[in-house]
C-alpha cells in the first residue's frame, strides 16, 4: 500500500515537470527551456560576492620594515575572512574619520594590512562586494584601487578601515571605536606567514619620489634570491601528442546536454556546439565560447552585476586549476570585457608578447558581455604548475632593472631626466612572462609613464 | 724701488698659493643631490628600534659611489671603540637613487653613508640604537591592563 503511494507521488512529480518543460517550450521568453542547467545561466550563489577574484595581492605589515605580499591562497583564506569581517563591522558601526588622504608612515608604523586591487573599482560596487551600505561611500568621488585596515590594540582599542586610490594617494577612513575585534585583527595579521626570501618595501615609505603613487617593491637579502620557475602544460596533450577525448570531456561543462552537442572540425579548429553554444578550441591552445542563449529582461548592467556575471561563469568552468584575479577592465556603450591573469607561487603570470600575438589575447581570461550578459568567453587552455626540480635566481634588484630601463628609453631618442620629471615609475615588480617554449621565468616588470617594460632578473 | 716691487710680487704669490691650497685642502664639493630619504634620521641625536635591519633609500647624481658602513659602538660610548660590523657598495645610475638593507646589531650602531663622485664627496652619519625583540613583547604585556587582553 506504502509503495503504491510512494509511486504514485513519483509519477505525478514527473507529470508535473513534464507540464512545465512542455510550457517552457511552448512560451518562448518563459525563461530558455535549459530546465536543469545552462553554463552561462549566472547565479546568485556568490558567497563572497566574488570579491576576492578583484584582488591582486594582501600586503602585510607586522610592524617592521619588511611588508610580506601574498597573492595565491587568499580564497577563503581565515585570516583574510577576519580582515573582511572587521572591514564590514568598521563601515556598519563605526564613523567618518578625518583623514582624507593615505599617510604610509602611520599605517607602517604598526600592524596593518593592504588590499591592492588589479583595477580601481567604483565605491558603490565595492560595497556591494564588501557587503555593506552604498551611501557610506557613495559620495566619496575616487575609485578605489587600495583598502586597508588596522587594528589599534591600545587602549582604547579601535580600527581603522580605507579606502582609497594608490596613484592619488585619496583615501576616505572610517573608524570604530572600543572594539576587541581588534585584537583578532591584530592576531590574524601576526598569523599570515610570507615568503622565506623575498620581502616587500613600500616606496613611500622609503622616499623614492620617483615612484607615482606608493608601490610595493620586492627586496632580498644578500646579492641574489632564488625561486622556482613555473611550466605551463596544455592538458590536452599526452606524450606530446593531442587528445581529442580530453577536450570532449573538457568542453562537456559547457553543455548543458552533452551528449546532444554537435561537432566538427574546419581548418584546424574543432567546434562543438548545440542550439545556443558554440565552443571552439584552436590549435594555440585558446578555448572559445559564445552564448546565444536568450536574452533575459532585466539584465542589470552596473559593474557590480556584470562582474558577478563574469565571476559565476569562470567558477562553472571546473577545468579552471589555476588561481586567477581581475587585472583589467574595458567598458563602452555596447560591451565590457574582464580580463583575469593567473598567479602562482604569489607572482602573476603575464603572456608573452609571442603568446598574445598567437592567440589574440591580451590576459589568460576574458569575459565578454554585450547589455550586462555574457556572450562569449576565452581562456587559455594551459595549467601552470611550479617546477620544484630546479631553482632560478634573481640576481638584479629593481634599482638596476629601472637604471637600464631609463637608459634603454634615452639610447631611443628620447630625453628622459628624472630630476625634471618626478613619479615617472608607475610599477616596479617581477612576474613571470610565459613564453613559446612553455616555460615561465621571473622578469622585472617595469612601468615607466604607462608603457611597460620587461627586464631578466640577472 | 726694484727690489721692494720684487718682494711684493713674491709676497703676493706665495700669500695667492696659500690661498688656493687652503681652499683646496677645505675642498670638496658636496655630491650633487645627494640626500638621504628613508632608513635613517638625520635630525634626531639617535634612534631606538627593534628591527634587526634597516633600509637606507637615498639619492644622488648619476655616477656617484655610495657607501654605507655599519660599525658597533661599544656601550661606553667611547667613539675610538667603533668595530666595523658591514660595509656595502653601490653605484648610482640614471635612476639617481640608490636603497640598502643593512643589518643591525643589538646596541648602539653608527651607520655612515658616504657619497663620491669625482672630486665631489659628501657623507653624513647616525645612530641607531637595537633593543631586544623581547623588550617589546614584554612592554607590549605591560600596557595591557589586569581584566583585558
Amino acid at each position: 500500500m506504502r509503495l503504491n503511494i510512494t509511486k504514485n507521488f513519483i509519477i505525478a512529480f514527473f507529470v508535473i515537470l513534464a507540464v512545465y518543460q512542455t510550457s517552457e517550450l511552448w512560451f518562448e521568453g518563459f525563461s530558455n527551456h535549459n530546465f536543469f542547467y545552462s553554463f552561462f545561466n549566472t547565479s546568485n550563489d556568490f558567497d563572497d560576492g566574488g570579491l576576492v577574484y578583484s584582488l591582486d595581492s594582501i600586503i602585510i605589515n607586522k610592524g617592521n620594515d619588511r611588508l610580506i605580499r601574498v597573492k595565491n591562497d587568499i580564497y577563503k583564506n581565515e585570516s583574510k575572512n577576519v580582515f573582511d569581517n572587521a572591514v564590514k563591522l568598521t563601515m556598519e558601526n563605526g564613523s567618518v574619520s578625518p583623514a582624507d588622504k593615505f599617510n604610509w608612515d602611520e599605517i607602517f608604523q604598526a600592524r596593518a594590512v593592504v588590499y591592492r586591487y588589479g583595477v580601481e573599482i567604483d565605491n558603490v560596487s565595492l560595497s556591494k562586494m564588501f557587503g555593506f551600505r552604498e551611501e557610506l561611500l557613495k559620495d566619496f568621488s575616487e575609485r578605489t584601487d587600495t583598502v586597508v585596515i588596522m587594528p589599534v590594540t591600545t587602549i582604547p582599542e579601535r580600527i581603522l578601515v580605507g579606502f582609497g586610490n594608490r596613484k592619488t594617494n585619496a583615501a576616505r577612513f572610517y573608524s570604530i571605536e572600543k572594539s576587541n575585534y581588534a585584537y583578532t585583527v591584530y592576531d590574524a595579521i601576526g598569523s599570515v606567514q610570507g615568503s622565506k626570501d623575498i620581502y616587500y618595501t613600500a616606496s613611500v615609505k622609503n622616499g623614492l619620489n620617483l615612484f607615482k603613487g606608493n608601490i610595493f617593491i620586492p627586496q632580498w637579502n644578500g646579492s641574489k634570491s632564488n625561486y622556482y620557475p613555473v611550466k605551463s602544460e596544455n592538458p590536452f596533450f599526452e606524450d606530446d601528442e593531442f587528445q581529442q577525448i580530453k577536450l570532449e570531456r573538457a568542453v562537456d561543462v559547457f553543455f548543458d546536454n552533452s551528449a546532444s552537442k554537435w561537432t566538427s572540425f574546419s581548418n584546424g579548429v574543432f567546434i562543438y556546439s548545440d542550439e545556443n553554444t558554440v565552443v571552439k578550441y584552436y590549435p594555440a591552445g585558446v578555448l572559445e565560447l559564445y552564448n546565444y542563449t536568450a536574452e533575459k529582461n532585466g539584465e542589470e548592467k552596473d559593474f557590480y552585476s556584470k562582474y558577478k556575471n563574469a565571476v559565476s561563469v569562470l567558477k562553472k568552468d571546473s577545468n579552471i586549476k589555476n588561481e586567477y584575479f581581475l587585472s583589467g577592465y574595458t567598458e563602452d556603450s555596447e560591451k565590457t570585457i574582464f580580463y583575469f591573469d593567473y598567479k602562482i607561487n604569489d607572482f602573476t603570470i603575464r603572456l608573452g608578447e609571442n603568446i598574445k600575438k598567437n592567440t589574440g589575447m591580451r590576459s589568460a581570461i576574458e569575459v565578454t558581455l554585450n547589455d550586462g550578459r555574457v556572450s562569449k568567453y576565452r581562456r587559455l587552455a594551459y595549467e601552470f604548475y611550479s617546477d620544484d626540480s630546479k631553482t632560478e635566481s634573481i640576481e638584479k634588484g629593481f634599482i638596476s632593472a629601472i637604471n637600464e630601463v631609463l637608459a634603454e628609453i634615452q639610447s631611443g631618442g628620447e630625453n628622459i631626466s628624472v630630476s625634471d620629471s618626478n613619479e615617472i615609475i608607475e610599477n616596479a615588480e617581477l612576474i613571470y612572462i610565459l613564453d613559446d617554449n612553455e616555460e615561465a621565468l621571473l622578469s622585472w616588470l617595469i612601468n615607466v609613464d604607462g608603457t611597460d617594460y620587461i627586464r631578466p632578473v640577472q | 724701488m726694484k727690489k721692494l716691487l720684487s718682494f711684493i710680487s713674491v709676497l703676493l704669490f706665495i700669500i695667492a698659493t696659500s690661498t688656493i691650497c687652503v681652499l683646496a685642502a677645505s675642498g670638496s664639493q658636496d655630491v650633487e643631490k645627494f640626500g638621504i630619504t628613508g632608513g635613517i634620521n638625520l635630525q634626531k641625536g639617535a634612534e631606538t628600534t627593534f628591527d634587526s635591519s634597516r633600509i637606507i633609500s637615498g639619492t644622488a647624481e648619476k655616477d656617484t659611489e655610495v657607501e654605507i658602513i655599519v660599525y658597533r659602538v661599544a656601550d661606553d660610548a667611547d667613539e675610538a671603540n667603533l668595530i666595523e660590523l658591514d660595509r656595502y657598495k653601490t653605484t648610482v645610475g640614471l635612476s639617481e637613487i640608490f636603497l640598502e638593507d643593512v643589518d643591525l646589531s643589538i646596541g648602539k650602531n653608527l651607520i655612515v653613508v658616504k657619497a663620491v663622485n669625482g672630486e665631489k664627496y659628501s657623507e653624513v652619519s647616525a645612530v641607531v640604537k637595537r633593543k631586544k625583540s623581547e623588550i617589546k613583547i614584554e612592554l607590549r604585556q605591560g600596557i595591557i591592563l589586569p581584566g583585558q587582553r
